[in-house]
């Protein structure tokens, strides 16, 4: 049953301090309420001190790495009240989309905006700890464009790949909280509220669109509502209706000024940012690289960034080439060992590519991976190493082998007749026999040929 | 004694300045209180230090919704009735810099909502000048402690007229700054876009000296601008009446239609005034007046009920505990007073999803139109003119209709939906004279009101 999932997303976006007050960003390991200031616990007569500008330029970050536009120039802060223990000022501030428009891995972004987290509330002991209040928050939403849980988990990963490693936001885990929607054909859109995990989306997913579809084949309606993921007993439930019907009431915030992203602070975090999607237009109109390569390149943003250097700095060589051995060989050696991808990124890399690349036809295929990760792993050059090695298959003197291939077939007449009597084996027979004879073993297949043509010449 | 002739005083023998305050604090403000919280402990203790500044030695006197750190600050309510303020205002930090004394925490409206005093959860102050009279609000104790000679300059905080009106009603002078130019980090909120902290003193020269210490930007106040002048008292001191020789000065006659006639007399006395001293009178038309309270009441609950929201009883302030966290929420707000419910409800009501169009989006372009009216005005004329209130002060709980009460802040409500500076001036015994000037044209005001202080202003030296 194909699905029409949309997500809501929270990350925590990587700031020093916090958004409206000078407190820590880094709430984890301190003890409970001594990361906080009267700003960020509502005391009365506090206000928000001017947004955090790290924090914007995190959001923007984000926003361009989706593929985003920026929505306008003034952005303005939104109030969003609702009442609950964590929630210092029983509002969360809120800006308007700064960021719309976007495309990641073929699901369209609406909007990325940015906000202020709340404190934590333990519910069961009723404590509040307001280290994490008023850390900033970058919100994705996304439209309905993925398809199943497979598809949600595997995007959401590539997601936070790409988001990690532009370090816009924090890395550390448990920093990701998703708002699943959820619709099948014939149904409402029903909302699962405070994903705490990737297998969390995934599992509440699978179990949703088994319950929507038993209750579609009983017959009965499924009605738009809230719910909320038990991760214990992996089954969603309905919230109570009173948080379901919430009416925020937005109004812009009377103590905060519009803030004013300009063209040329786009432009300056645009410079060291590329959106997988821009990528993926200069792999295919600058390099010509063949889709398949692409599709393999932009699985890992590091990786990505390695291969474009790469690409950048090797001179004439087909980029498909080059490809060929940084998604296969090189991507596989990187995985098998516990090299990471800025170690190798440098111009000796470069150099061993290019080199590599000139015995490339000449070299045992089998061989690449191990030459390859001499390379990475111990500086060996690739030519040399695979000399060393014996891996290169080594030119022999055509006429010699012509003059074997003669003798063999006045002698094994047998063979021979066999066959041109159309038995294939009689051919493998042959080329053993005419390999035994020569020290130096060239390709197999060139032997083959040889043998064919003189057949050909001889009894044509 | 005004407030020259009080720095003076204050100079040379601060204690025994500070025993005068104190004698006429402890012998009226039980008939008057104007104090929440009396600091006459404390600031006997630093009157004894040595003391530097622009306000060193001066007794002032803080409405009870701004922070002052480790002193109660209640706004009037019985929700923070024993909440310590954990910091300083900006404000407060700048009095202190330059060498004030805190004398008290005044009384006040609760949550700054009313336009007498009378909803104060600590009883409403009385008028010092008829103890029957109410003494205007909601900035009434810092307005009373003044006429009542309990401080030598106090602060107030203005939103729809609560600096202006307390000044007319008490005799004293009041000034709402331009809308940014004095940090309120630190002032409770009552309506955010509207709220503007403001000195309240004897003479325009009192207004200055504080405008010098409170205003400037301030980095804890995003909407915060820089001043426009460096020196408020200089370009007082430096100010001859024919100065304004020339200056174009307007007033509305739907001001008038609005005010009683006893009021409107005094009012014309200045404008002649005015007039004879080379200024130009213009009388003209704004008929979008009308419309200035209602977009008020509609603008003030919106954001109340936003700001209101942080009071839920968990954190700090009032908490009823009964069997859980909703209910809890829920018990402990129904302390808050009726005008304070009133206007949470109405503000909730206003911008809920169904309410909003029809609602809060007519009243912020109303109120555009309404700036933009009186923006294009001061391109022409210097100064807007009208009485500060438009009848004299009422009998304490003479008035319990918020209706009418709201039609009080007819006057004075402009300056606030604009953001302009507007100060009031006494010219007979509580009636008020209103300057308004353009935006950041604060020290212009100032000039107008000290022009009309010379002639008028003198009965309170009689007093
Ligand atoms: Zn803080």
């Amino acid at each position: 049953m194909k699905a029409k999932i949309g997500f809501e997303i929270h990350v925590q976006l990587n700031t020093k301090q916090k958004l409206f007050c000078r407190c820590s960003a880094d709430y984890t390991d301190k003890d409970p309420n001594t990361n906080i200031c009267p700003i960020c616990t509502g005391q009365p007569g506090s206000k928000p001190m001017p947004p955090n500008l790290e924090a914007i330029k995190n959001v923007i970050k984000v926003g361009l790495i989706l593929g985003c536009k920026p929505n306008h120039v003034r952005i303005y802060f939104l109030r969003k009240h609702y009442f609950y223990p964590d929630l210092p000022k029983n509002y969360q501030i809120t800006s308007e989309p700064l960021m719309v428009d976007g495309n990641f891995f073929g699901v369209k972004i609406r909007e990325v905006h940015l906000e202020e987290d709340p404190g934590r509330y333990d519910l069961r002991n009723g404590y509040v700890d307001f280290n994490r209040s008023g850390t900033p928050l970058a919100e994705i939403v996304t439209e309905p464009d993925i398809e199943s849980p497979e598809h949600a988990k595997g995007w959401l990963e590539k997601l936070f790949l790409y988001l990690k490693y532009s370090r816009a936001i924090r890395a550390d885990p448990g920093s990701i909280r998703v708002d699943v929607n959820v619709s099948i054909e014939g149904g409402e859109r029903v909302e699962i509220k405070n994903v705490n995990s990737i297998d969390g989306v995934y599992r509440s997913l699978k179990y949703e669109i088994l319950r929507q579809t038993r209750m579609l084949i009983v017959g009965k309606r499924i009605k738009r509502e809230t719910r909320h993921y038990d991760d214990e007993k992996r089954i969603t439930a309905p919230l109570r209706e009173k948080e379901d019907i919430a009416d925020y009431r937005y109004i812009p915030d009377p103590d905060l000024i519009p803030i004013e992203i300009s063209e040329s602070l786009i432009d300056n975090i645009k410079r060291d940012i590329l959106s997988p999607i821009e990528y993926e237009k200069i792999l295919k109109n600058k390099y010509n690289l063949k889709e398949n390569y692409i599709q393999k390149l932009l699985q890992n943003p590091e990786f990505l960034e390695l291969c474009i250097y790469v690409l950048k700095n090797i001179k004439k060589e087909d980029p498909n080439r080059v490809a060929e051995i940084l998604t296969n060989h090189v991507w596989r050696v990187i995985k098998d060992t516990n090299l990471e991808f800025h170690q190798i990124k440098n111009l000796q890399l470069v150099r061993n590519i290019e080199r590599l690349l000139t015995i490339l036809n000449r070299v045992d295929r089998n061989k690449l991976c191990d030459i390859v990760s001499a390379m990475l792993l111990n500086s060996e050059d690739p030519v040399n190493y695979a000399k060393k090695k014996r891996y290169l298959l080594q030119e022999v003197d055509k006429n010699k082998i012509i003059s074997i291939v003669k003798e063999i077939l006045t002698s094994e007449t047998k063979a021979v007749n066999d066959y041109l009597n159309g038995k294939k084996k009689a051919l493998s027979y042959l080329v053993g026999k005419v390999m035994s004879r020569l020290e130096i073993k060239p390709n197999p297949k060139t032997i083959t040929e040889i043998i064919k043509e003189e057949i050909y010449r001889t009894y044509r | 004694m005004f407030t020259k002739e009080i720095i003076e005083d204050a100079r040379s023998d601060p204690i025994n300045h500070f025993e005068k305050i104190r004698k006429n604090i402890e012998r009226n403000e039980n008939e008057v209180n104007s104090f929440i919280t009396l600091l006459l402990d404390e600031a006997e203790k630093e009157i004894k230090q040595t003391k530097e500044g622009k306000l060193a030695y001066l007794l002032i006197a803080i409405k009870d919704n701004i922070l002052v750190e480790g002193i109660k600050t209640t706004a009037g309510s019985k929700m923070l009735k024993n909440y310590i303020a954990p910091f300083d205002a900006t404000v407060i930090k700048n009095i202190k810099k330059e060498g004030g004394i805190i004398i008290g925490k005044t009384n006040m409206d609760e949550f700054a909502c009313g336009s007498d005093g009378t909803t104060s959860a600590f009883g409403p102050t009385r008028n010092p000048l008829d103890l029957e009279k109410v003494p205007g609000g909601s900035s009434s104790g810092s307005a009373a402690v003044l006429a009542a000679e309990f401080a030598d300059l106090a602060l107030g905080s203005d939103t729809g007229g609560s600096i202006r009106n307390p000044s007319a009603f008490c005799s004293i002078f009041g000034f709402k700054p331009t809308y940014g130019i004095v940090s309120r980090y630190g002032l409770i909120d009552m309506a955010m876009s509207l709220d503007q902290i403001g000195p309240m003193a004897k003479d325009t020269y009192g207004l200055a000296l504080l405008m010098d210490v409170i205003s400037g930007k301030d980095i804890y106040d995003p909407t915060t601008i820089r001043k426009p002048t460096k020196s408020f008292t200089e370009i007082i001191e430096n100010f001859k009446d024919n100065n304004l020789k020339g200056k174009k000065v307007v007033y509305a006659r739907e001001f008038l239609d609005y005010t009683e006639d006893k009021i409107k007399r005094k009012f014309f006395n200045v404008i002649d005034y005015l007039n004879s001293l080379g200024l130009e009178i213009i009388e003209t038309s704004l008929p979008e007046i009308e419309y200035a309270v209602p977009t008020y009441y509609l603008v003030v609950p919106s954001e109340f009920a936003s700001a209101m929201q942080r009071y839920d009883g968990l954190k700090y302030g009032y908490r009823k505990e009964v069997r859980d966290i909703w209910n809890t929420i829920m018990e402990s707000r129904k302390v808050l007073g009726r005008e304070v419910k009133r206007r949470i409800f109405l503000g909730t009501f206003i911008t809920s999803r169904e309410e909003f169009g029809k609602w809060y989006k007519k009243a912020v372009l109303v109120r555009l139109k309404i700036r933009k009216r009186l923006l294009e005005l001061f391109k022409k004329y210097d100064y807007l003119v009208s009485p500060t209130m438009p009848v004299l002060p009422w009998r304490i709980g003479e008035i319990q209709d918020p209706l009418t009460m709201y039609q009080m802040d007819v006057l004075t409500v402009l300056a606030n939906l604009v953001g302009i500076p507007s100060g009031s001036v006494p010219i007979a015994k509580s009636v008020g004279f209103q300057v308004m000037g353009n935006l950041k044209e604060d020290h212009k005001v100032l000039e107008l009101m000290y022009t009309v202080e010379q002639k008028f202003s003198k009965f309170i030296k009689t007093n």
